[in-house]
């Protein structure tokens, strides 16, 4: 039988393992007065996000975000926590970098610039004040962030033109296969009886940075191998733009078998939406041919 | 260097960034009443009248002053919009790329190979060509400071932030030219504009740089 520590001597181990506690937390006090100073630093910033998340529904998977990468620092917990504490001078480097971007982006107007200097401040502050190995684990989740800033309008409205001729393309392509008589002119789709417009609103483009998000949160939160990981982000904005024609193609025979009325349909009014969960299905999918495979080549 | 050291030294440079930030005051309106209008309403055989068809290059609520001419040469004719905009610290005072050439009813806005040699600045290389109802009109756009011009949005604005940080001055002008384009000879429209380009931006840079 093992002998029963005295009373004394649970105190004591008690009071000793509390003090370590204590320490052990204290250690992470100056890098959360830090990470809440950037934060207040950057409120005014953060806040004209969190309103265009609010205005623009192919924005709001921004409000998402932050959350998603809380939950990535939450499951690593354990890992940074073990992780003993340093501090690397190159983080003052970054940290002065991030800001001198903020303030020029704030200076000038230039709002992504702005922006896109927050992750960066937080990098920075977390490899000055805690080191090399904390953040090492922690960058996932900060880098993640980025997926909450929404693209420059300049680069938005380029791409979603491009988008929308090759996506007006490839839905004439197939209607014509399937037996459409149709006449694509540019973005404008000539059925018999209507003429359809692949217009701005119609681009699968508003949908692919919230799933290249979506995919790069299933990725890191799924214990997968990093080939399937890659593979789930890439597959995001391709997958995305498949879905986005066939929607298109869909509501073109709809127009051509049942007439004008289908553009009232729930399928096209919610074409965001429509497309978000055709993408989530094929991107699922995916991930489980992917399992599969791997399993197939471990056996 | 202490932990303590450290924490300094961040809330230091973040409580310095703040300062920066919201103590700068906004950028001075640098704008000459009538500054436009100074442009020639002769240039190397062309000659102007007031008004352009706005359905072909339309105005830009940002815009802080502009003048829309259209000038001819013989039987050519081009249309001409030159827009001032200022303080563009203010994102919502800049330029707008939905307003550059028109998108409504657009069946397609092809891009197209030009090249408008403008003295002491980088050339001119891309155009569009509308395709609407039935026409086609090919427009060409630079943004301007001073003499030098800006034909794609990234380099302007990159520019304009030199000129916001440095110089503390965020005032440009977008110049349009419009011609309209005959399926057959679209090279004698690209002509008209490679033609009228560079004396309009060599009249623009004396007014801007006066």
């Amino acid at each position: 039988m093992p002998p029963v520590p005295s009373y004394s001597v649970r105190l004591q181990s008690g009071l000793t393992h509390d003090r370590a506690r204590i320490e052990g937390a204290s250690r992470w006090v100056p890098l959360a007065i830090a990470l809440a100073a950037v934060l207040a630093a950057y409120a005014p910033i953060l806040a004209g996000m969190a309103i265009e998340w609010f205005t623009f529904p192919s924005l709001s998977h921004g409000f998402a975000v932050p959350l998603v990468s809380a939950y990535l620092i939450w499951r690593r917990r354990e890992v940074i926590i073990a992780e003993s504490p340093g501090s690397a001078n190159v983080g003052l480097v970054v940290l002065a970098a991030a800001l001198g971007i903020f303030v020029a982006g704030s200076l000038s107007g230039e709002t992504w610039l702005s922006r896109a200097s927050f992750p960066l401040a937080l990098l920075g502050v977390t490899l000055f004040l805690a080191g090399a190995g904390v953040t090492g684990r922690a960058w996932p989740a900060i880098a993640y962030l980025l997926f909450m800033i929404p693209l420059p309008y300049l680069t938005l409205k380029a791409v979603m033109y491009q988008s929308r001729l090759f996506e007006a393309g490839l839905t004439a392509a197939a209607l014509r296969w399937l037996g459409v008589p149709i006449l694509q002119q540019g973005v404008m789709l000539h059925l018999p009886s209507v003429t359809l417009e692949v217009a701005d609103a119609c681009s699968g483009v508003h949908a692919v940075a919230a799933l290249v998000a979506l995919g790069a949160a299933y990725g890191l939160v799924q214990s997968r191998a990093m080939w399937v990981r890659v593979t789930l982000v890439l597959a995001a904005a391709p997958l995305g733009l498949a879905s986005n024609i066939l929607r298109l193609v869909l509501t073109a025979l709809g127009v051509y078998s049942f007439g004008p009325i289908t553009l009232d349909s729930v399928f096209h009014r919610f074409s965001g939406t429509t497309v978000f969960m055709m993408t989530v299905v094929l991107l699922a999918g995916l991930d489980r041919l992917m399992v599969r495979k791997a399993r197939a080549e471990s056996r | 260097m202490t932990t303590g050291w450290r924490l300094g030294i961040v809330v230091g440079l973040l409580a310095g960034t703040v300062g920066v930030v919201y103590g700068t005051p906004p950028l001075p309106e640098h704008r000459r009443p009538g500054m436009l209008e100074g442009l020639p309403r002769a240039l190397a055989g062309w000659t102007a009248t007031d008004g352009i068809p706005e359905s072909l290059l339309p105005p830009d609520p940002r815009e802080t002053a502009a003048v829309r001419r259209t000038y001819r040469s013989g039987r050519r004719i081009a249309w001409i919009s030159v827009a001032l905009f200022t303080r563009q610290d203010e994102p919502a005072r800049r330029a707008s790329v939905d307003h550059i050439h028109p998108e409504r009813d657009v069946t397609l806005a092809e891009p197209v190979a030009i090249t408008v040699a403008l003295e002491g600045s980088s050339p001119i290389r891309r155009a569009r060509v509308i395709h609407r109802g039935g026409e086609q009109h090919a427009v060409v756009y630079w943004h301007q400071i001073e003499h030098r011009t800006y034909g794609d949005g990234y380099s302007f604005r990159w520019a304009l932030l030199r000129r916001i940080i440095l110089d503390r001055r965020g005032d440009s002008v977008l110049v349009r030219i419009a011609v309209p384009v005959d399926q057959r000879d679209r090279d004698a429209a690209l002509g008209s504009v490679a033609e009228l380009g560079p004396p309009l931006h060599a009249a623009l840079a004396r007014i801007l740089g006066e």
